[in-house]
């Protein structure tokens, strides 16, 4: 037996060896484990397909429907050029932080950058008359609609977004 | 005529159909050249009838529907129509949800969009 410390640092290591069994490999087949990925991208265009094909792949995988995957890609890729080009604004020597999540309920993918944030209250409402035509400023507001939450930080440098799906019937 | 590669160009009597040449319209490069190939058909080439087809087209950005927007402005500028046919159900949900369906004229397909120039 481990007393003291090391006892609680076993149990500790033991959870975490668990918890790693159980996202990297399938627990029984037909339910998938849940998939997990943090990746950095350089602040450079087209930087989202580095990420983007795997959790793309991970959410056929957990049994999301092509109309899901085609929401939660939109919302990330607005998110992620966001950061890159709005958050970072292409500075080489930034990253931008994607961290995923996808189970056959949750689809959760947070996206951090390294720029001075900004107030997703400030972004106007494209829908309105007068910003009917206005080219830019769209990419938040479909995040917001297509996934099923979506929260900033205070310094609005980071975003989370979540996309839940009903238990499958029968 | 200039040559393309993100577009196909074509002429169905008078209404130039543009088909895109990507199944996905995302990466930011080949959207300011997808913009400056549109804009050409108009600027440069004045072409007063555009349908765009987008039969092909399984995703696009909100990049994207900012080179639609402008290409519609110039358009109506040059007091030529644009059209639009066979959007899939996603990307008609995206239109929907920006109310760029209230500005674009949508149509179900290139037959129907080609005699609505009539």
């Amino acid at each position: 037996m481990i007393h003291g410390p090391d006892a609680a640092a076993e149990v500790v290591r033991q959870a975490v060896a668990h918890r790693d069994i159980r996202t990297e490999s399938p627990q029984h087949a037909g339910t998938p484990a849940e998939w997990r990925r943090e990746i950095e991208l350089p602040s450079e265009r087209g930087a989202s397909r580095l990420i983007m094909e795997d959790l793309l792949e991970q959410l056929g995988v957990h049994g999301w429907p092509p109309s899901d995957i085609f929401a939660i890609h939109l919302a990330a890729e607005e998110a992620i050029v966001n950061a890159i080009v709005h958050g970072n604004k292409l500075d080489t020597s930034k990253v931008v932080r994607v961290a995923c999540v996808v189970s056959p309920s949750l689809a959760r993918i947070e996206v951090t950058d390294e720029g001075a944030g900004f107030d997703p209250a400030s972004v106007p409402d494209c829908r309105i008359e007068e910003r009917l035509e206005a080219p830019n400023g769209r990419g938040v507001m479909l995040m917001r609609t297509f996934m099923t939450r979506i929260e900033y930080n205070t310094r609005g440098n980071r975003v989370l977004m979540e996309k839940q799906r009903p238990p499958a019937e029968g | 005529m200039a040559s393309h590669r993100r577009i196909d160009v074509s002429n169905v009597g008078e209404v130039t159909v543009v088909k895109f040449l990507d199944r996905k319209i995302l990466d930011e490069a080949g959207i300011l050249e997808l913009g400056t190939e549109l804009f050409s058909l108009v600027e440069q080439e004045n072409r007063k009838r555009l349908l765009l087809d987008f039969s092909g087209v399984e995703f696009l950005s909100s990049a994207a529907l900012g080179k639609l927007i402008t290409l519609d402005r110039k358009v109506k500028s040059n007091k030529g129509r644009m059209k639009m046919s066979s959007i899939r159900p996603e990307i008609l949900e995206v239109f929907q949800i920006t109310k760029l369906n209230k500005i674009f004229d949508i149509r179900k397909d290139e037959a129907e969009a080609i005699s609505a120039f009539e």
